[in-house]
């Protein structure tokens, strides 16, 4: 009967493994849509034999474990890669917005420059027609709001990315905080022997999520996973989570701050890396290069108006406010001083008629006003480096996201599930069940036939 | 690949018509855009066979588009004054795709570069410095 009761027990284990690797297929064929999921696969391991003199009897099959398919260096490169993608694609779309206010209409900086030195050349013609010298100082307002219309989108863009960081900073906290519950989760799990396949796809759905936000490095420890972004600052270590504040700098802007130290020029990736490379880099190179045109140009018209004389035989005032004198917002200010027309200075030495400082006015639009460059190719060259650099990081997201389907294709391939494969190892656990089931039931059989010769 | 025949025969010239060449120009454009697509499948695969295949064929339709281009050119096809036959729209468009997928395949490019230098230091050993290996002295690691 020992014997016999010992077969049992072995074909029992058979039982259970395959109801074990059934339930793994089940969960897999159940996850198939899941974003995420990486399919689980049993593993069956011969159970531990007894030796019974002179033999060593087999006792049967154990299902070990369940484990989930996983390629950890294939998983960091897929977060790299987010990482990139999301600060990339934050940077494309502050780029286009940046991209429209060099675009040519008619109430761009370029036109409005062109348009107000026109004016000046037709002032050349006839300088005391005060129809003409209306219509220089009509263009003249026109091209300083121009100046300022672009220089308060820019502000006001900086705005918006500023109003955005803070978002992201929320959104960021939330994951960090989610991560670090079910680090706990995972541990619990894992320190008694539990598979905690599901809770660790959930908690690498959640890095991936946090990596398009941030400069995200993943270290793994016992049973958990610490998260710091690339220059160290800590995000999450196993149960705790560290949040991120921020704070209203002096210069108008939030600042974000970890355990109390500024930490904002330290990220560098993810979709908040490229907000602030946007708010805090690119946004105000242009709005200097701006103020500087404004400035070089205001400046220039000025000296050239001040060495004039105007109708009334008066040496000339200035055409355009003052800049301030580090140039400094320049762009945001430029106003136009003159309200009378009879005050612009046409004149060179003061006789009506005369128009040697209108040339002299007009010559200025091929004159290095700004760092060594004319006000047109000046701006030119803002234009062009805008569009040079919104092209450059549009192809880059563009290679970005081809990297990354393609890698994400790759994760598919190896932890996805295929519903053939599945199907196919669903036939193999179920014949094998069958077949610990025959083997049960025939040891059934042999039993009775004991029961039957003792009591006969 | 099929060429169009007005461009290969020179004796051809005379009888080039201006909606033939700009229809060669735009048919070149549309071979080129293709080809940069094909191109980064290669890229991002590492298919460095197909790679050159595709970079060979890409120097050619630029040469037979810079020919096509000159010869509009010197038929006066780009005088603001005599009203093109063919609509500015749709070249416009595809010439403006292709420079985009060629920026793309650049960028591409330069990541296959930085990725075959780690590797080329990874094969080299611990002996070698940080930084491009130098092939010359390490025939071994020629990729």
């Amino acid at each position: 009967m020992s014997s016999l009761n010992a077969s049992l027990a072995t074909a029992l284990s058979g039982l259970t493994a395959e109801q074990g690797a059934l339930q793994a297929t089940s969960n897999n064929v159940a996850n198939v849509n899941t974003p995420g999921y990486s399919r689980q696969v049993p593993i069956l391991a011969t159970a531990n034999p007894i030796v019974v003199d002179p033999l060593t009897l087999g006792t049967g099959v154990t299902l070990q474990s369940i484990d989930s398919i996983r390629d950890p260096i294939l998983e960091s490169r897929i977060q790299q890669e987010t990482q990139t993608q999301g600060q990339l694609t934050a940077l494309v779309s502050a780029m286009s917005q940046l991209q429209v206010n060099f675009t040519s209409t008619t109430g761009d900086i370029g036109t409005a420059l062109s348009n107000f030195f026109n004016s000046v050349n037709q002032l050349a013609t006839s300088p005391a027609d005060l129809s003409l010298r209306q219509g220089v100082l009509t263009a003249a307002q026109n091209l300083a709001s121009a100046f300022n219309r672009s220089s308060n989108s820019l502000t006001s863009q900086r705005v918006n990315l500023d109003s955005s960081v803070t978002q992201d900073l929320g959104q960021i906290n939330q994951l960090t905080g989610q991560i670090a519950r079910l680090n706990g989760e995972i541990a619990n799990l894992q320190n008694v022997g539990e598979n905690a396949g599901t809770f660790i796809d959930q908690r690498q759905q959640l890095v991936d999520q946090l990596s398009s936000l941030i400069d995200v490095s993943v270290i793994p420890s016992n049973n958990s996973v610490t998260l710091t972004t690339a220059n160290g600052i800590a995000l999450v270590a196993g149960q705790t989570s560290y949040q991120l504040s921020s704070h209203l700098d002096v210069s108008g802007v939030q600042h974000i701050f970890a355990q109390g130290s500024d930490v904002t020029a330290k990220i560098v990736s993810g979709q908040l890396g490229g907000l602030l490379q946007a708010r805090d880099w690119q946004i105000p190179a242009i709005q200097n290069q701006l103020d500087q045109l404004a400035s070089g140009l205001a400046n220039a018209v000025n000296g050239v108006q001040t060495a004039g004389y105007d109708l009334s035989g008066n040496l000339g005032t200035n055409l355009f406010t003052p800049p301030p004198v580090n140039g400094v917002g320049a762009a945001a200010s430029l106003s136009v001083a003159l309200i009378d027309p009879s005050l612009l200075a046409a004149s060179s030495d003061g006789t009506v008629g005369d128009n040697g400082n209108v040339e002299a006015l007009y010559a200025l639009r091929n004159q290095a006003v700004v760092q060594g460059q004319s006000p047109t190719d000046f701006y030119s060259s803002i234009v062009f480096n805008v569009g040079n650099s919104a092209s450059d990081i549009n192809a880059n997201q563009s290679a970005s996201a081809l990297v990354l389907q393609q890698l994400n294709d790759q994760r598919a391939s190896i932890s996805g599930v295929s519903l053939d494969q599945e199907a196919a190892n669903m036939m193999q656990y179920q014949q094998a069940y069958a077949a610990s089931a025959q083997v049960i039931s025939a040891i059934n059989t042999m039993m009775q036939d004991v029961i039957n010769m003792k009591s006969s | 690949m099929n060429i169009h025949p007005s461009l290969t025969s020179a004796s051809a010239d005379e009888s080039l018509t201006s909606a033939s060449a700009s229809a060669s120009s735009l048919l070149l454009l549309k071979k080129l855009e293709a080809s940069l697509e094909a191109t980064q499948t290669c890229l991002l695969t590492r298919d460095v066979a197909g790679l050159e295949r595709a970079t060979s064929e890409q120097r050619q339709l630029l040469q037979l588009f810079s020919l096509a281009w000159g010869r509009q050119k010197a038929a006066g096809h780009f005088d603001n004054s005599v009203p093109s036959p063919v609509s500015s729209v749709e070249p416009s468009g595809l010439a403006r795709r292709v420079l985009d997928l060629a920026r793309v395949q650049l960028v591409l490019l330069a990541r296959s570069q930085q990725w075959l230098r780690a590797v080329a230091n990874m094969l080299s050993g611990r002996s070698t410095a940080y930084g491009p290996p130098n092939f010359e002295d390490q025939p071994s690691c020629r990729v």
